[in-house]
């Protein structure tokens, strides 16, 4: 890895690593017990974006009651059963391997997006452990997974700041995004056509957006749920928000764990070696300059 | 089957915190958790009053409702408890309860909140009645006892009232008949403008 | 299931119509059908309903959580409300508190302090062991050490300085029988130098009073107040410092519509629950009530009948009351002169009304004013004697009456028989002691009949900053039982404890005495509480009740008895001293009872109050009466005076509706049986007016107390007891049948007239109503009043201080603020500061202010913002310690015995001033600057 090079990412998730230690370290933060100076910007960061509004407690409840549980119900099977039927009827896009591949990732790259990935499926599947809790009796297990939530999120927050600012130039919007998404990538179709995407076509970029700015969301509105640091109807907003984030999320992962390991065949190999074929570049990736 | 509830009469309570000590030390309820809390408006001004405040045994509880590991239960009596062998800590009982009555203790991992504890109506907990696990886990089992819970039986005015709905009703009824509408409030003393 | 039966967010607040009301059968027309006949019910009967219904399974016999365990009674030892307590215990361990249901006065409640009692005994903060300072640390000594060499010091100071070098601060805490042992240990040590708590609390309610009508306690009882149709509280924060007495107080609210009136400077919890509430300014209660009295001559509203038979001095109070005219009134006390007029017409068509009164209206250099003032009221009122009438006096501590009526107190023998030569004869008598002998342990005859040092003012023997009268100053303290920060300027008392050569600390916990004494001169000596001992106490209501013990002391305390016991022991007169008690305590009680003749002790035997407390349950909640069982057709507690072991207690004091032996009493004949006034020149009959006398008595109208039955004596010294009897028999009073009196010519304000505080806001009203000439020997000290009331106090100390209670802690705060759950509900001193009081001076809620009084003293408290308080007055609760002057004390404590919550002493702060009379302290009401910290 070059490191001169990759000085621009490195030098800002160092800092940022650091902080966090110190953060987590020092005992004021992890022990929230509730509204103290620490927290109190907190709470004013929240109510710009929150108001001053009261009234949460019944959307809370009924919502809580009964919604999240079915819209993650149905997220767990519609998103897969609708991604099997793609396998089944239109299959996995297949490229030769002839050529001189085309470096995709660096290391820090990868080594970033696997801790990343890594942390990011603990939170799907800890939080899930919560969400349906009495199915798994809960108790000290739960309980658990909700520790391994709270390092998951840090560590995923470190790693996925550092993909953030790697690839934000390559992530952002672009005309021909429009283009890729009425095509929906040419993933409809088993031709292989040249699709308009640079280094990333608008799907990596809808799923790069959510993960980030939306993992963001997901690790502040779960920082006020794990701290209660916060009015009680800020911190409902906040369980709102995160359950109905989180269900976003889950969809997308799915969808981004058929993408990434079915949709092209081998696809996988590109995040592990960090190279494409050319065939493939040229297709799915048809305004990318080399 | 009796339904169990509480009723805090506002013109009696004058905030001595009976009630809330009198739970803490019969439960042995640790410092930082407070099962019954009394709070007081409009403090210095004519029209101050006083409520003492702990989980309300909804019958239609909302904590229930929320709860993601259906650690809190309900009584056939109505008393709403929870198992704290169940609860994982997330505190979405928290957010549902129009009350604050859940409280939690911290100190777990990485100072992460620890199972709920809330008032327990003096009905102790899930485990064998009078064990030593329902003692350290819950505080006293009352009503097992036939005996009334703690705060309301040592309320200095009997402003707390705790028990079968249906006599507890009974009981406040009379007391707002017995007051009219207000010593001296609209009487012929007040009548234009006496007073 | 829950999840079904959710509310949709579209709802309204109101109930989804599915759903179960609580009350299916009841419809709202139903409501008007309920009769209005009924009180309001019972907690008793209301508890019964809701367990039966509650039951869930039923305890087998000998089940339950605490098998094999067994019921103690208690009173609880914080106020004198004394309300019951249940102690379960399981093998020698005390294992919770149960509800005490059956008691007539509590039915079981409590306040958050009675609620926590046992953590009196759990508590961490204990004092674990006799401790001694050595090199600055504390060391700990066996209790043998420690009783060696405290007697041994105290014997050497006798010895060198005199008996008078030591002075005794007893307690209000300890049972009637320690009480009336304290008293008896100063006598026999050879000094008067012995106070307590009752001196700086309603010591001048006790001269106020019995100098009106005999007796200086509570005459009726808290739970007569359910049947006043007017409930009047002056300087009485009673929902904060007597909660449970608010459960009778407010029965009378609901159910006679009885208007609570509430005169403080301060809008408090009580004034929270007030129909009317009257701001005053502090200090001015005697010109308010004068002004009440004036109204209701004036216009004709006075029970003429009762003044005419059982009133003397009425037209000489008359013509002061005239001064006080609503306009005068309002210039002295800022309140309206309508509003005086409209309070003393309400008092007026709502009789019988009572009067309660608390520290507001005691501590004032013109305290044993302020409470003849109101006892006048309620004279002309027609209010004395009657149920639901009364002066109702709610004392402090659990025990203070008790301790009062055994008069630890510096200007009297037990039972109020003074220091004369006869008192002493008399108690000779009863301690079976030669008189000779024990005229021999004074420094002089002169030192046996002069009072002594007050609590208030004891320190001027050490440090001297005003004149003392004793032939030597002091070199020794002994605290048993009794804070320091309860006492004003106590910037002076912790001097004076650094300059003594001994201060000996006998104390469940530290108290801030061991963390203020900075000096090598401590010891302590851990005694137990009040629940690990047995014994007697009475409470405000005159009512007997008996402690039994719930545990052994715990870790090394020793109960009062035993230390008492091994002083004495060292001192060298056991023998005398324990010549009639074997027994211990019951043996005490009998003794004490046999001497106090004067308050009718003597009924009380310890089986009789036993039976009492055995049988709670048989005793009807509104009159106090035992119905049916053991104790049938008594009163409750057999409330003094209890003439003999025969009669029934007296319920409610001078009420002659009832004959004496069934607790029926007149006014006492205490003050002569004619009177030539000097103001008017007028010859009064002090005696009661013809036909006006308790119903069978022989003599139908006013008469003497009784003497010569046993020739050579009268009533209070025929130990006998056949005077009494005698005096019974004839269906009269032992003490006469006398008029009350207004006007007190032994007191320098014959009649009760307005005087500025020492330290006062107002220079104007200093200069028509200035206080009382310098007093060169009040209580061995030269007490300053002309020379200190200056009128440019106000000039650098513009804010008037007032101090009160938190219903969270008692006292000096040493017990309770060791009580974790308490200390979690008050953990912080304050000073409550008006909201424009605090913008004024910049200083927001929560910041922290420093507090400086005219004489020295300043601390540093957190400000809280609150509108309880007016703009000029700044109100600080007096119960904190371990913070002295901005510093904290905390390393001064013994270790593990810190309270959980510490504080500046408000006492640091308080002012310079006494009451003529009694040497109250004037903490009520001062002066202070405040300033940004």
């Amino acid at each position: 890895m070059n490191i001169k090079k990759n000085f621009r990412v490195i030098l800002p998730v160092g800092v940022l690593a650091l902080a966090a230690v110190a953060w987590a370290g020092s005992p004021q933060i992890l022990q929230p017990a509730g509204p103290g100076p620490s927290t109190a910007s907190f709470t004013a960061i929240n109510k710009v974006f929150t108001g001053d509004w009261q009234q949460y407690g019944q959307l809370f409840t009924s919502w809580q009651g009964g919604l999240f549980n079915r819209i993650f119900l149905l997220i767990l099977t519609i998103v897969p059963v609708v991604f099997l039927l793609h396998y089944i009827i239109i299959g996995a896009k297949s490229f030769s391997h002839a050529g001189t591949p085309i470096k995709f990732f660096g290391i820090l790259t990868r080594f970033l997006h696997w801790l990343a990935a890594l942390s990011f499926s603990l939170l799907v599947i800890t939080g899930l452990m919560v969400v349906f809790g009495k199915f798994i009796g809960g108790g000290p297990l739960v309980m658990s997974g909700r520790s391994v939530h709270l390092i998951a999120a840090i560590v995923f927050c470190l790693s996925a700041a550092g993909l953030f600012l790697i690839w934000l130039k390559d992530m952002l919007p672009m005309p021909h995004d429009i283009l890729w998404l009425l095509i929906m990538g040419g993933y409809l179709s088993k031709k292989k056509k040249p699709v308009p995407a640079g280094k990333f076509n608008a799907g990596q970029k809808v799923w790069f957006w959510l993960a980030t700015v939306g993992g963001g969301i997901m690790a502040w509105s779960g920082y006020t749920l794990y701290s209660f640091a916060a009015p009680v109807d800020q911190i409902r907003q906040m369980a709102i928000l995160h359950n109905l984030l989180a269900a976003g999320l889950v969809a997308f992962f799915i969808i981004h764990l058929y993408m990434s390991l079915f949709a092209v065949k081998g696809a996988i190999s590109s995040m592990l070696t960090g190279y494409k074929s050319r065939e493939e570049v040229a297709i799915m990736h048809s305004r990318y300059k080399i | 089957m009796a339904r169990m509830k509480f009723l805090c009469d506002v013109e009696r309570c004058i905030d001595c915190n009976g009630c809330v000590v009198a739970c803490k030390e019969g439960n042995q309820v640790p410092v930082g958790i407070n099962r019954r809390r009394v709070i007081t408006i409009g403090e210095g001004k004519p029209g101050e009053k006083s409520i003492s405040v702990a989980c309300m045994h909804c019958s239609d509880a909302p904590c229930i409702a929320v709860c993601p590991v259906d650690a809190i239960y309900q009584r056939e009596d109505g008393i709403v408890l929870v198992n704290k062998k169940t609860c994982i800590g997330c505190g979405y009982c928290f957010m549902a309860c129009p009350f604050g009555a859940p409280q939690f203790p911290s100190g777990k991992v990485f100072g992460a909140r620890g199972a709920m504890d809330k008032c327990t109506f003096c009905a102790g907990g899930p485990e064998k009645t009078f064990s030593d696990e329902e003692k350290q886990l819950y505080g006293q089992n009352r009503i097992a006892e036939g005996k009334v819970p703690l705060c309301a039986a040592m309320c200095a005015t009997k402003a707390l009232m705790a028990g079968d709905a249906n006599v507890i009703a009974d009981a406040y009824r009379k007391r707002v008949f017995a007051r009219g509408s207000g010593a001296n409030a609209w009487g012929w003393d007040r009548a234009y403008g006496k007073k | 299931m829950a999840r079904k039966k959710l509310i949709t967010p579209s709802s309204t607040g109101s109930s989804p119509g599915a759903r179960m009301t609580l009350n299916p059968g009841m419809a709202r027309r139903s409501f008007l059908k309920l009769s209005a006949a009924t009180a309001a019910l019972t907690g008793a009967a209301m508890t019964t309903r809701m367990t039966t219904a509650a039951r869930a399974e039923t305890v087998k016999k000998g089940g339950g959580p605490y098998p094999g365990s067994k019921m103690v009674k208690t009173i609880c030892t914080h106020c004198s409300v004394a309300c019951g307590i249940k102690a379960e215990v399981q093998n020698g361990v005390w294992v919770r508190q149960e509800v005490a249901q059956d008691h007539p006065l509590s039915r079981g409640s409590h306040c958050c302090k009675g609620a926590s009692a046992i953590d009196m005994v759990t508590s961490e903060k204990r004092l674990k062991s006799p401790m001694k300072k050595v090199n600055g640390k504390w060391q700990k000594i066996s209790w043998k050490q420690a009783l060696d060499e405290v007697s041994a010091k105290l014997l050497d100071i006798r010895e060198k300085d005199g008996p008078d070098a030591v002075h005794w601060n007893g307690s209000a805490k300890v049972s009637n029988e320690m009480a009336y042992l304290q008293r008896k240990l100063a006598a026999f040590w050879g000094t008067n130098n012995i106070d307590h708590q009752a001196r700086i609390c309603h010591s001048t309610t006790v001269a106020g009073v019995a100098n009106t009508w005999g007796y200086g306690a509570m005459t009726n009882s808290v739970n007569d107040i359910r049947h006043s149709k007017l409930i009047f509280m002056i300087g009485s924060n009673a929902a904060e410092a007597h909660p449970v007495a608010l459960q009778h107080l407010l029965h009378a609210k609901e159910v006679n519509n009885a208007p609570l009136i509430v005169v403080d400077p301060r809008f408090t919890k009580t004034a929270a629950k007030a129909t009317d509430y009257v701001r005053i300014r502090s200090g001015t209660d005697t010109a308010f009530i004068m002004g009440l009295i004036h109204e209701i001559i004036e216009n004709d509203w006075y029970d003429k009948e009762f003044v005419r038979t059982r009133v003397a001095g009425f037209p000489e109070m008359r013509s002061v009351a005239r001064e006080y005219t609503p306009a005068k009134v309002e210039e002295v006390t800022g309140v309206a002169a309508a509003e005086v007029t409209r309070i003393a017409k309400l008092m007026a068509t709502h009789r019988p009304g009572t009067v309660v009164w608390c520290m507001g209206g005691t501590q004032h250099s013109i305290g044993s004013s302020n409470t003849r003032a109101y006892c006048i009221l309620q004279l002309v009122l027609g209010n004395m004697g009657v149920s639901g009438g009364g002066a109702n006096i709610f004392r402090g501590h659990d025990n203070v009456q008790g301790a009062t009526d055994m008069c630890v107190l510096s200007h009297s023998l037990p039972a109020y028989y003074g220091l004369k030569d006869g008192s002493w004869k008399h108690w000779c008598r009863v301690w079976d002691v030669d008189y000779e002998w024990m005229k021999s342990r004074f420094h002089s005859k002169e030192y046996m009949n002069k009072k002594g040092f007050t609590l208030g003012r004891w320190y001027e023997g050490a440090i001297q900053e005003d004149k003392i009268t004793q032939y030597t100053p002091l070199k020794a303290v002994v605290f048993w039982g009794c804070a320091s920060n309860s006492q004003s300027q106590y910037h002076k008392l912790k001097k004076a404890l650094d300059m003594l050569d001994l201060v000996v600390i006998i104390d469940p916990f530290p108290t801030m005495t061991a963390a203020a004494a900075e000096k090598d001169n401590v010891y302590l000596l851990p005694c137990s509480s009040q629940y690990e001992t047995s014994g007697s106490l009475t409470s405000t209501s005159r009512q007997f009740q008996w402690r039994y013990k719930v545990v052994d002391p715990v870790h090394d305390s020793r109960d009062d008895y035993w230390i008492m016991n091994e002083l004495v022991k060292r001192f060298g007169f056991a023998d005398k001293f324990y010549k009639n008690i074997k027994q211990v305590p019951e043996d005490i009680t009998r003794e004490l009872g046999r001497g106090s003749l004067t308050i009718g002790y003597n009924g009380q035997t310890p089986e009789r109050i036993k039976k009492h407390t055995d049988n709670w349950h048989t005793f009807d909640i509104d009159t106090m009466q035992a119905k049916g069982g053991p104790c049938n057709g008594e009163y409750y507690g057999l409330p003094w005076p209890c003439w003999t072991e025969e009669h029934p207690g007296t319920p409610i004091l001078y009420d002659i509706s009832k004959p004496v032996a069934k607790g029926g009493l007149p006014f006492r004949a205490r003050f002569g049986t004619s009177k030539t006034y000097d103001m008017s020149g007028r010859t009064e009959d002090l005696l009661a007016a013809k036909g006006v006398a308790n119903p069978g008595s022989e003599v139908m109208g006013g008469y003497p107390e009784f003497k010569d039955v046993v020739p050579g004596t009268n009533w209070k010294t025929d130990l006998s007891q056949k005077t009494l009897k005698e005096a019974i028999k004839r269906g009269m009073a032992p003490f006469g049948n006398a008029r009350a009196r207004c006007v007190v010519w032994n007191f320098p304000d014959q009649v009760p007239i307005h005087r500025e505080p020492l330290h006062s806001p107002r220079p104007d009203m200093i200069a028509k109503y200035p206080t009382y000439k310098d007093k060169p020997d009040h209580y061995r000290v030269f007490t300053r009043y002309r020379s200190e009331q200056k009128a440019d106090w106000v000039k650098k100390f513009p804010l008037i201080l007032t101090t009160g209670r938190m219903v969270e802690y008692m006292g000096g705060g040493a017990e309770t603020r060791s009580n974790k759950y308490l200390a979690e509900l008050a953990p912080h001193m304050y000073a409550e500061i008006n909201i424009v009081t605090a913008n004024n001076y910049g200083i927001r809620n929560g910041e922290q202010i420093w507090i400086e009084s005219p004489n020295g003293g300043k601390i540093k408290v957190m400000a809280k913002v609150t509108d309880r308080v007016d703009e000029q007055t700044i109100f600080l609760p007096f119960h904190f310690g371990g913070e002295f002057m901005g510093r904290s004390l905390a390393a001064n404590y013994p270790e593990g015995t810190v309270p959980y919550a510490l504080g500046e002493a408000a006492n640091v702060v308080t002012n310079y001033g006494y009451d003529i009379v009694t040497q109250m302290q004037e903490t009520k009401t001062g002066l202070c600057k405040i300033s940004k910290a």
